[in-house]
């Protein structure tokens, strides 16, 4: 005889089945559509448990998943006042961090103030709010923040937090207390290497060129931003008029990152300053070479091109440097620099015309520059402002 | 000349092709080559990428990044002298991955030739390989992000290849042509690891890595645009290691249960889309949003089909030898499910962990909960629900779980639970019925 089929557990797997698919997305979810579809898929389901057709059973949960999405495309879901502010905050908080890390930190902002205002009233967003603050240079008010997160909450601990209250410190001018904070985070071993860098800055800002010295060798021992270090003892040598020391840091530097482009600019300065034109030139020339490989600061690549033209303008080179000189202006139209040197170059060698061109070009890009005004007031005869014609 | 091949391929080649270690050992000692390769650039070349300043790009430059290019770049070189020399593609790979140390040239050599090295690059580029040819003649300067040590290790490699390819290929005509073709090669391989994410680039703009979007790490862009065709080329490679062993782990897919793992996981990205969509306004809308979505159906079909060979792995009936098979494919999947949801963001990660975490708790010892029904159905709805998270969280991020509607949740999780359940029985109860009419076979 052959034995029945359907047991109990399919009977229960099938009513189980049919209720769940039939009742739950529609009445949870608040849509009404899914009352017309949800019911026939959990038919479908029982009679394939009953038939124990796998196959069927799976179409169905198929079916049932994609009902629920095309549905909530096209009727919103049904969720409490609470849980809709709760969503709209912390979606406010999520666009701003994907704002952040967009790099657009007035929109961050904006989003993160959208948050704390819906009610996502978490001292972390306060903590994103004060980051926003101190990239768009408001420093004042991201120091404000960080000031009260420091004594009010626990974030003050967070090695993150503690790094940027001081930088934000320093950055608003607060000198003490974001020296202080550095010299706390060296003692809790927060990015050591990064506090002396601040540090360093700090003291060289303070001419207290000594202290700096001595925060940026510590640094560099520590291996952070080396070339950049380098650089900066390089700059203090050479506010000491020790040359010597000051080239063999500079090299250092460029040993460290052969595409630190400032490091060409200052070592040319050091060179040409020392009246080794020639050294100079290599040194520029070189620097040029790699900022036409690695085209991204243009404005160094232009002081770069403006150094060159003086120091072939030094050589007596007239053909090349004034094309290293437009070549300046062509890269990077701002650094008003290159204007002045070749509209000075074209008066000492008396092509008067080429530079009223040249300044002219100046006072489009900065209408306000000054020097070329002055200049150009001289070659056109105009007499200066407060000066009896 | 014929007796030093002879000596070569005797005491550096035979050695290594008839090794008895398995392909994970490999692979390993290959990885190793790319971790040491890494440091050095961050020691001895010019910016300094091995350890990158921000720890966490550290990590995911170390783990992923420059292995999958490295890795793409080795499967796409021992398929193509698998097909030019139609040797064993097993002693092909063995061969490969153990002379891979020859990456560590370019480190090695660059700060001879300029104190401070190179800034090295993918030579992703045609002209940086162009440029190198001719550099080497004189003929012009590199092109920027190539250096002198990575001209060394093409035509080092290209060499070695060549005398591989020479040894190996059966009749001489196949010799003539696998050495002929060994840069060329070399060049295809290079180029499809380097050029795929700058093909991407010039496709969907320069800025497409560093815009943010859903996926907010370039590192981890970088990472999907190698690992998204990895995949079918590790397929293609077991294909032609071992047709049975391939066939066997097809067959014992559910594909029904993938389809449905895969729409999970795409079901919630549409439901973080839909939840957060009139705040997040800014996406999707980078080219990596609706990549990310793709993937996130992959993530669904892999980590669905790792989890079944883990069932099957640790499934008593099932003969030792498929076993060990099952257990290796298993572990392969795995570690690609967990390299797709690292590219999709750490949420991503964390949840599919989770996912695991309950395919590990229904089908391994001493729990191996898939024995009961209920419980069976629970762990495999509750992966389901997983999945959808996984999606949702490429809108929600870390607030994934805080954001999600409860009544959403319930609504997915409780009908895939009773559905499954239905499963279950359905299974169960088929299994005694063949046994049954087998029984009634005998009888008659």
């Amino acid at each position: 005889m052959k034995r029945s089929r359907i047991s109990a557990g399919l009977i229960v797997a099938a009513v189980l089945a049919a209720a769940a698919l039939a009742v739950l997305p529609p009445l949870l979810l608040g849509i009404g559509i899914l009352w017309f579809i949800a019911p026939p898929l959990g038919l479908l389901a029982a009679a394939a448990i009953l038939f124990r057709k796998n196959s069927l059973l799976m179409v169905a949960a198929i079916l049932a998943v994609l009902a629920v999405s095309i549905a909530g495309v096209l009727h919103p879901m049904r969720l409490s006042p609470s849980q809709e502010r709760q969503l709209k905050a912390t979606a406010y908080f999520l666009k701003g961090q994907i704002f952040a890390l967009q790099g657009d930190y007035a929109g961050a902002l904006a989003a993160y103030e959208h948050s704390e205002r819906a009610g996502l009233e978490h001292p972390w967003v306060a903590v994103q709010r004060a980051y926003c603050c101190n990239f768009l240079g408001r420093s004042e008010n991201a120091y404000e923040i960080f000031a009260r997160l420091m004594r009010d909450t626990l974030l003050g601990s967070l090695d993150v937090v503690h790094i940027n209250y001081a930088l934000s410190a320093m950055k608003s001018g607060n000198y003490k207390q974001g020296e202080r904070a550095f010299w706390q985070a060296l003692s809790y071993n927060f990015y050591p290497g990064y506090c002396y860098y601040q540090l360093g800055i700090c003291y060289r800002l303070r001419n207290d060129q000594i202290k700096a010295e001595e925060m940026m060798t510590n640094a560099h021992r520590l291996c952070y931003e080396r070339s950049q270090c380098s650089s900066i003892l390089g700059a203090i040598a050479e506010s000491r008029r020790d040359y010597a020391r000051a080239e063999e840091f500079y090299r250092r530097a460029l040993r460290e990152n052969p595409e630190n482009l400032t490091v060409y600019v200052k070592l040319g300065s050091l060179f040409y300053r020392e009246g080794r034109v020639s050294d100079a030139r290599e040194v520029l020339l070189e620097g040029v070479r790699i900022s036409e490989w690695i085209p991204l600061n243009f404005r160094v690549y232009a002081m770069l091109l403006n150094n060159l033209g003086f120091v072939y303008a030094e050589e007596g080179q007239l053909s090349k440097a004034i094309p290293a000189f437009k070549q300046a202006i062509r890269v990077d139209p701002a650094f008003m620099d290159s204007y002045d040197n070749l509209a000075h170059l074209y008066i000492e060698n008396k092509r008067f015309s080429d530079a009223v061109i040249v300044l002219r070009r100046a006072l489009e890009v900065d209408p306000d520059y000054r020097p070329a005004r002055r200049v150009l007031d001289q070659l056109l005869g105009v007499p200066e402002a407060g000066q009896p014609q | 000349m014929k007796k030093f091949f002879t000596w070569l391929d005797r005491t550096f080649i035979k050695p290594i092709e008839n090794s008895k270690m398995p392909l994970g050992t490999f692979i390993l000692i290959a990885y190793g080559y790319m971790v040491v390769r890494d440091m050095l650039e961050g020691v001895l070349e010019t910016p300094g990428i091995g350890l990158a300043a921000t720890t966490i790009i550290t990590i995911e430059m170390l783990l992923m990044h420059f292995p999958l290019f490295y890795f793409m770049l080795f499967t796409v070189a021992i398929i193509l002298i698998h097909f030019s020399t139609g040797h064993d593609i097993r002693k092909i790979t063995r061969v490969l991955f153990i002379y891979s140390f020859i990456i560590l040239i370019a480190p090695l050599v660059d700060p001879l030739f300029r104190p401070g090295g190179y800034n090295l690059a993918y030579p992703g580029d045609p002209r940086m390989i162009l440029q190198g040819i001719k550099a080497t003649f004189g003929l012009g300067k590199f092109y920027y992000g190539s250096s002198p040590g990575m001209l060394m290790e093409g035509y080092l490699g290209a060499l070695l290849v060549a005398i591989y390819s020479g040894l190996r290929a059966p009749t001489t005509r196949r010799k003539v042509i696998s050495i002929l073709l060994a840069p060329l090669i070399l060049i295809v391989a290079t180029l499809t690891a380097g050029g795929l994410q700058m093909v991407v680039g010039a496709i969907f703009g320069g800025g497409v890595y560093a815009t943010g979007g859903l996926i907010s790490s370039a590192t981890r862009k970088y990472s999907l645009v190698l690992l998204l065709p990895l995949i079918p080329l590790i397929w293609l490679g077991l294909w032609r290691y071992s047709r049975e062993k391939v066939r066997l782990l097809l067959r014992s897919l559910k594909p029904f249960l993938l389809v449905l793992s895969a729409l999970a996981a795409g079901a919630g990205f549409l439901f973080g889309w839909l939840n957060l969509r009139d705040v997040l306004v800014g996406v999707p809308r980078n080219p990596f949003d609706y990549i990310a979505l793709f993937a996130l159906l992959v993530l669904g079909v892999l980590a669905g089909s790792a989890s079944l060979f883990f069932g099957n792995a640790y499934d008593p009936a099932v003969d030792t030898g498929d076993r060990r098979t099952y257990r290796r494919a298993a572990g392969g999947l795995f570690v690609l499910s967990m390299l797709l949801a690292w590219c999709l963001g750490y949420t991503a990660l964390f949840i599919v962990i989770a996912f695991f975490v309950c395919g590990l708790v229904l089908h391994t010892t001493p729990l191996r909960l898939s024995r009961f029904a209920v419980s069976s159905s629970f762990f495999y709805a509750l992966g389901m629900f997983i999945l959808v998270a996984a999606g949702y969280s490429l809108f929600g991020m870390e607030r994934t779980l805080s954001v999600f509607p409860w009544q959403l949740g319930l609504a997915v999780f409780l009908p895939l639970w009773a559905v499954l359940l239905g499963r279950e029985f359905i299974l169960r109860r088929a299994r005694p019925r063949f046994e049954e009419e087998g029984e009634e076979g005998e009888e008659r």
